[in-house]
């Protein structure tokens, strides 16, 4: 997607005027709550939801056991930013501004070349969202979760908003539920392959903001999607938060596949949760690269509900300097013959501190279960940190579990024999790394494995 | 008293439960503990020695006299600070050593001349009900060698529990046991390996099947030091083990093989922590498990690279075999690193015993249950093998077998 590989590519910044924005207080009150609900047109049933939220929210403790988030203050966030344009269908009726920030991120050129459609979200709302006629004539939906909402599937998106994802879940959950903005929504009807992927791309370039997108796919029987959500932020001197959600509902013998790539700046607190469900037969297979961020607690969760579904993670996190990123993954088999693969890498490198967690649940009902877990670290300095920490809760005799983890560094004899080859040492070691990530980069689409190794070699060079 | 102990030592998500036990020790079962009645042998081999009955002040200050004391720990986040407390770190952490506090420690030196090979055997026989508590340090002075093997036993004829729990857990919700009563048997063990100090270890425990059992164990190893330990744990109801292992000498060796046998009723939980300090250091953690009827078992197992521990090597391996329909079977295998040139790794297996396996066995006239039986006498007879007395390694065959009758 991108050409070129300077870390300004995703630095630039568009400064917000108040004409062109409208900016919400900052902070996190009733009122706030409910100004955002009337700015969005919301259902009363979504107000009430809010409102509901807020409280769980101001109940919830910040979790102990992860990062801390003491740098992030609620009270200095502002939790809507909106561009004063309505969303379009042609990048031509986008503003200029931020046409041009999409522009440097490649996005348009992406649409044209490889994607069955794109949504585009810019702070905290949709500013263009387009899905290709012919994908469009098959009955997918691909809108943004406000049409839907206050459109045709309003029902749908009632019977599944934070169905998934509670806002009991946890506090971040909760603040989500309070104030969320933005976001995809997707349905497949049943038996539908869309053969080119979907992507939406999230860019928060508001200072001191909260992007908090909903994304809510619907893959029906027999269906099958490739979604891709990439998102960029600016680097600014003070905390930015994201704290977005989505839910995926596999069907039966469905499949979805949902790739990241990740490249928040590195004072963001990226605080987002995903979670599937998966029915009979059904697949998901998740595909992360998590790169930027200041701080980062991810966990695609997969619930193998149906007997004989299937789920897969395959992730890949490089924490540099001033980075704390806590990622993995969980599986939750309750099905029957439910199967699940996690495949894990971690580097880190300058400081910063990198920890795979995860959670393997074999709960009673999931008779021959099978799940496997894989996990690599790669320390590239002693002043660099990695935790693997993965959790395993088998209910059943009637199930097997498998698990490996390994910590190392690269090797002397590897980078000796490159640069017997003529390569410099440190593209030697930029090479390697790209290689113990290539689990992850092989699965992607070509133009974003390459901005994946693009990512790695800037973080290489300490960019 | 509820004692918080066996702390996992970064902390997870809340909901998995798996960030600390809770071992609830009921007032009545201290108030009849009673002295142990311990085998202890009546003549320790030349060049070694015990002083019974040292307080908490004087075991304090031995530790300080060998200069015994925690490294100082990276600030992690969710990092818990419990070792902080404890002035020699253990594995199921303070609350033990508040326990402990007024119990005397027997305290067993090997001096720098000994090279023993044959076991000193400390073997404690309880019967059925009773209690007590035992602190043992044990300082293998540099360059020593010696060999020590603890084993707690019911006492004779009070195990023939055995052939029903191994049938059927159901008695115990019918209180058929209960008039035994049950019994707290723990203990806290220190060692402390000076330079180039060679020591075997051995730990056996078939408990009667009521009692409450705990044992920590704390280690410090020094530069070239040895460990080689072997653990069974096959009785009790209710087991906590903790080991911390700080190997802050360079080169020091730490080779640990652990068989445990999960009762139907059962429930244990296990944390042990190698912690890896001192420079081209190595530890090996392997543990060997069967779990049976409805047995529950939680185990926590650390490799923790410290920074400058250059070259250090860290291995660890799980293989469960799962024999009961409602066992509830936790495992959380942790790597913590904070220097790059280290090698970690850790492997689990859990499952079953595979229907392709069992066919084969079945089609050569052997029973399902002794099928299983094989299998888990498999397992554990190599673990057992290495204990050093021919009685105790008959006895747990036959303990094995008994259970599976």
């Amino acid at each position: 997607m991108l050409e070129g590989d300077d870390r300004e590519l995703y630095d630039f910044r568009e400064e917000e005027t108040e004409e062109g924005f409208f900016r919400m207080e900052e902070g996190l009150r009733e009122e706030i709550v409910r100004q955002i609900s009337a700015e969005k047109h919301d259902p009363e049933w979504m107000l009430e939801f809010r409102l509901n939220s807020l409280k769980l929210y101001n109940q919830i403790s910040v979790p102990d056991w992860g990062p801390p988030v003491d740098g992030l203050d609620i009270d200095h966030i502002a939790t809507y930013v909106r561009p004063r344009t309505e969303m379009a269908a042609n990048w031509d009726d986008v503003p200029e501004d931020i046409k041009n920030a999409f522009e440097k991120l490649g996005i348009p050129k992406a649409e044209r070349e490889s994607l069955a459609g794109v949504g585009a979200q810019y702070d905290s709302e949709l500013v263009y969202h387009n899905v290709r006629e012919d994908v469009a004539a098959t009955g997918v939906v691909y809108t943004d979760m406000e049409s839907a909402l206050t459109g045709e599937y309003e029902q749908m998106v009632k019977d599944h908003f934070m169905k998934l994802v509670p806002p009991t879940e946890h506090k971040f959950a909760a603040l989500h539920g309070a104030v969320w903005s933005g976001g995809s929504f997707v349905y497949v009807p049943k038996g539908v392959k869309v053969e080119i992927p979907l992507q939406s791309y999230f860019r928060l370039n508001a200072k001191g903001a909260g992007q908090f997108e909903h994304t809510l796919i619907i893959v029906d029987e027999g269906a099958d999607l490739h979604f891709i959500e990439g998102c960029s932020a600016p680097k600014y001197n003070i905390a930015n938060l994201h704290a977005g959600c989505v839910e995926l509902y596999v069907r039966k013998n469905a499949r979805l596949r949902y790739s990241t790539i990740e490249n928040w700046s590195k004072n963001m607190y990226n605080l987002n949760t995903k979670r599937a469900v998966v029915e009979e037969g059904g697949v998901v297979e998740w595909i992360s690269g998590s790169f930027g961020s200041h701080e980062s607690y991810l966990y695609p969760t997969s619930v193998l509900k149906g007997d004989g579904s299937h789920a897969e993670f395959t992730g890949v996190t490089f924490a540099g300097a001033g980075q704390n990123l806590d990622t993995g993954a969980k599986m939750i088999h309750i099905g029957r013959n439910t199967t699940s693969f996690i495949d894990s890498k971690s580097i880190c490198k300058g400081g910063g501190i990198s920890t795979y967690r995860s959670d393997v649940q074999i709960r009673k009902t999931a008779l021959g279960a099978k799940a496997s877990v894989n996990c690599g670290s790669l320390m590239l300095d002693s002043d660099s940190r990695s935790d693997t920490v993965p959790g395993v809760n088998v209910q059943t005799s009637q199930a097997d579990v498998g698990h490996e983890a390994k910590i190392g560094r690269i090797s002397d004899e590897a980078v000796f024999y490159l640069m017997s080859r003529g390569i410099s040492e440190s593209e030697a070691r930029a090479m390697i790394v790209s290689g113990f990530a290539s689990p992850v980069s092989k699965e992607l689409p070509l133009e974003y494995a390459a901005e994946m190794n693009n990512l790695i070699k800037m973080e290489m060079e300490g960019g | 008293m509820n004692l918080a102990v066996n702390h996992l030592p970064v902390l997870t998500w809340n909901q998995c439960k798996l960030n600390e036990a809770e071992l609830k020790v009921s007032d009545s079962l201290l108030s009849e503990e009673k002295a142990t009645d311990a085998l202890l042998p009546v003549r320790l081999p030349e060049g070694i020695s015990c002083r019974r009955g040292v307080d908490a002040k004087a075991l304090s200050a031995e530790f300080d006299r060998l200069g015994i004391k925690n490294p100082p720990e990276t600030v992690v986040a969710g990092k818990t600070p419990i070792y902080n407390k404890q002035s020699f770190a253990t594995g199921m952490g303070a609350d033990i050593d508040t326990l402990m506090q007024q119990r005397g420690a027997d305290l067993y030196t090997v001096e720098s001349g000994c090279h023993e090979t044959k076991p000193v055997k400390l073997h404690y026989e309880y019967a059925p009900g009773q209690s007590d508590l035992s602190r043992i340090f044990i300082h293998a002075a540099a360059g020593s060698e010696s060999c020590f093997l603890l084993y707690w036993s019911a006492r004779p004829g009070a195990d023939d529990y055995l052939k029903e729990c191994g049938r059927c857990s159901a008695d115990q919700e019918t209180g058929k046991d209960a008039a035994r009563g049950q019994g707290l048997i723990g203990a806290q063990t220190y060692l402390c390996l000076e330079e180039g100090a060679r020591v075997h270890f051995h730990v056996v425990q078939m408990l009667e099947k009521e009692t409450l059992f705990f044992h920590d164990i704390g280690i410090c190893s020094r530069r070239d030091s040895s460990l080689v330990m072997t653990k069974l744990d096959l009785g009790a109801r209710e087991v906590y083990e903790g080991l911390n292992e700080l190997q802050t000498g360079e080169k020091s060796r730490f080779e640990m093989d652990f068989g445990f046998l999960g009762l139907p009723g059962s429930k244990t939980d296990i944390n042990y922590n190698d912690v890896f300090v001192g420079k081209g250091c190595e530890g090996r953690m392997y543990f060997k498990e069967a779990l049976l009827g409805d047995a529950q078992k939680t185990f926590r197992g650390t490799l923790d690279f410290r920074q400058h521990a250059t070259g250090a090597r860290g291995d660890e391996q799980e293989d469960i075999i799962l024999l009961g329909e409602d066992i509830v079977n936790k495992t959380i295998p942790l790597i913590l690193c904070e220097e790059e040139d280290v090698d970690g790794r850790h492997a689990a297996t859990i499952g079953s015993l595979s229907d392709e396996m069992l066919f084969y066995i079945q089609t050569r006239g052997i029973p399902k249950r002794k099928a299983e039986e094989l299998m888990v006498r498999a397992s554990l007879q190599h673990i057992s093998n290495m204990v050093p007395s021919e009685s105790i390694r008959k006895a747990v065959l036959n303990y094995i077998c008994r259970i599976f009758e």
